[in-house]
């Protein structure tokens, strides 16, 4: 009796504490179970290819090749190597994230084989003339935004939980983003950018996902649409490599110059 | 026409073909580009020597071949040619690369002719030695010619170390006598003197370290050869100048501090030589307006004072030794790339004024258009620029890139 008695009030304490989670505290929660579950990649190297496509449906081609390589407690180290446009083969990026404090930038320029520092405050600025900006292409940690937890709805027939995300760090080009999160897989299907006048800007939308080390979901088509000016670029992502041996000193000033 | 020394030359084309017909499992990548290029000059040549054509075409081809054994071993091949309508010394070829790379657990080794850069500011490239600057191909200073060296590259928690060996020293190139931007005097460099007793094949010495601390970017090295900048003497009896290579040395320091949407710039030399000795250094800023109103268009200020206290009894003259750089870089962000540099820089004893604007666009995929409009302004008459100031020129470049 009295055994029934504490569980009963155990219980209700329990299930109140989870009544009472407020949306920032469940929008939190999910975040943090995104980054989780991503944990471990270790390190990969991928192609990346990029459509651009005008109001009058004229294309151009975009070609690089990723590195990554996940570290522990800070943003991801990336080096992008561009192929095409041919003007710009051979033009690597190298690129240290962080959450909150600027990411470190290095480019390197073949033709004069210059390895530049860049300021990282061009986040809301066009990758490569596309309609993905420097942000939307950065990886994912929890400390960059607030959450905001809003819904639980079918998108496409999955199981999603809606979360908005403000962003903590400066310069981004987003009032607020609204992600459409599969809470099986711990991945986000589609996400909606807010401008900072809280106008619908883009809408990004993920697909082809397929599973690698028999744990982490990628995204092999990431089509963004801009609503503001009618423009679009779809990414497709082939080729993804895990556990490929890549290390520390394979994103140095010294490996971007000999990168090719 | 003086071209590539011929035993360098052949040493890297058996060396490049011995290495390809040993590869039988790699990755072979070729890739470059060909240009054609207009330029237009402003006035009428102001010497009796120089072609009276005001508009003179030039054509390039820039081809690149590397051959990769495997993620550590690498063979690299770079030549540079150009054909000029009228100037028989830019019409030239070099060969910018032509090394082997071995990529080792943490060191790396270059052997063979490379190109390295060094340095962050923008109006002049200072503490820049390894290399000769190709100013026959362009007056940007930005062009060099490939230089033989071994190269050992020692990557540590401290920093990362470069030693350079140097063997042959590659002439500065200067424009025909009978071309534009060439001066009244015939620069006979059949002739150069050096102070060194091997001549052309002292062998150099360079060591540079580097170190990204937060927000800092630092380089020091130390650099014992060979000046890669003449000092001209007149020859009365032929009328001619004749360039004489002194032994120095040169210890230079770099840095870049990187802010929110400033970046910091120095480079800073001392150099000694035979006669003289003195310090010279370069510093400012790039501030960048990124998105201006909205848009992804950013634009940036450039501010650089250029100071350099080298006596010009003793040491190569030079046009930046007491001098306000200021410029504005413009990017559109665009599908097409298309940038825009414009940069003036000032004698703040005469005035004297160099002003360099450049615009570049791709079009299509894979062609690129660039101008350069290169301008002398208020050109003081005992100012170096002086000889070159009715030269004015402005270039227009399109270029095929496979």
């Amino acid at each position: 009796m009295k055994i029934q008695l504490i569980l009963l009030l155990v219980g209700s304490l329990f299930a109140f504490s989870v009544c009472a989670q407020t949306p920032e505290e469940k929008g939190l929660a999910i975040a943090k179970s995104v980054e989780k579950a991503d944990e471990g990649w270790g390190d990969s190297t991928a192609n990346l290819n990029m459509v651009l496509r005008n109001r009058q449906g004229e294309e151009s081609v975009r070609a690089i090749r990723l590195k990554s390589l996940e570290v522990q407690g800070d943003g991801d180290k990336s080096m992008s190597i561009f192929d095409s446009p041919r003007d710009v083969k051979g033009t690597a990026f190298l690129s240290f994230s962080h959450a909150i404090k600027p990411d470190d930038q290095w480019l390197y320029l073949p033709a004069l084989k210059r390895v530049k520092r860049i300021s990282s405050s061009n986040k809301s600025g066009p990758f490569m003339g596309s309609q993905f900006s420097y942000e939307d292409l950065a990886s994912f940690e929890v400390e960059k935004y607030n959450y905001k937890y809003i819904r639980d709805e079918a998108h496409n027939g999955i199981n999603t939980s809606v979360v908005e995300n403000y962003p903590n760090y400066k310069h981004s080009g987003y009032k607020r983003q609204i992600v459409w999160l599969d809470m099986d897989r711990k991945i986000p299907l589609k996400v909606e950018y807010y401008d900072r006048k809280n106008d619908l800007l883009k809408v990004l939308t993920f697909s082809d996902y397929q599973q690698y080390k028999g744990k982490f979901w990628r995204a092999h088509t990431q089509s963004m649409i801009n609503k503001q000016n009618g423009k679009s670029t779809l990414i497709t992502m082939s080729d993804f490599k895990f556990d490929t041996g890549l290390r520390d000193k394979d994103f140095s000033k010294n490996a971007l110059k000999r990168a090719r | 026409m003086k071209i590539f020394n011929f035993k360098q030359t052949i040493c890297a084309t058996v060396l490049f073909y011995v290495i390809s017909f040993a590869a039988f499992a790699g990755h072979w990548d070729y890739r470059g580009n060909v240009g054609l290029e207009g330029r237009g000059f402003v006035y009428t040549p102001d010497y009796a020597a120089q072609n009276t054509s005001r508009v003179t075409g030039s054509a390039s081809v820039n081809p690149e071949v590397s051959y990769e054994f495997n993620a550590d071993n690498r063979f690299l091949f770079n030549v540079f040619a150009r054909y000029d309508s009228v100037d028989d010394n830019r019409t030239h070829y070099d060969i910018r690369e032509s090394n082997y790379l071995y990529i080792g657990e943490d060191f790396e080794i270059t052997l063979g002719i490379s190109k390295v850069f060094w340095g962050v500011t923008e109006s002049r490239h200072l503490i820049d030695i390894i290399n000769q600057t190709d100013f026959v191909d362009n007056l940007n200073g930005e062009e060099k010619l490939g230089q033989a060296m071994v190269r050992v590259t020692l990557l540590r928690k401290w920093g990362t170390l470069g030693l350079f060996v140097l063997p042959g020293f590659r002439e500065r190139q200067f424009p025909h006598s009978g071309a534009r931007l060439s001066g009244p005097v015939k620069i006979d460099t059949d002739n150069s003197t050096f102070q060194s007793g091997s001549k052309e094949s002292h062998v150099d010495f360079a060591l540079r370290w580097t170190k990204t601390l937060d927000a800092w970017d630092v380089g020091l090295a130390l650099f014992r050869g060979t000046n890669r900048e003449p000092y001209l003497t007149f020859n009365s009896t032929n009328n001619t100048l004749v360039p004489h290579y002194d032994q120095i040395d040169q210890v230079s320091l770099d840095a870049q501090y990187t802010g929110e949407t400033i970046l910091w710039k120095l480079e800073s030399i001392y150099q000694w030589g035979s006669d003289d000795s003195f310090l010279a250094f370069v510093g400012g800023f790039e501030y960048t307006f990124y998105g201006v109103k909205e848009s992804s268009v950013d634009v940036g200020m450039i501010v650089e004072y250029l100071y350099d206290d080298r006596n010009f009894q003793f040491s190569p003259a030079t046009n930046a030794n007491d001098d306000i750089a200021a410029g504005v870089r413009i990017a559109l962000n665009d599908t097409q790339d298309t940038q825009f540099l414009a940069v003036a820089m000032m004698d703040n004893s005469d005035q004297t004024t160099f002003l360099n604007i450049e615009a570049e666009r791709r079009l299509g995929n894979a062609w690129k258009i660039a101008l350069q409009g290169s301008f002398f302004l208020n050109v003081a008459s005992d100012d170096a620029f002086s000889f070159i100031k009715n030269d004015d020129h402005i270039t227009a470049n399109l270029s095929y890139y496979f």
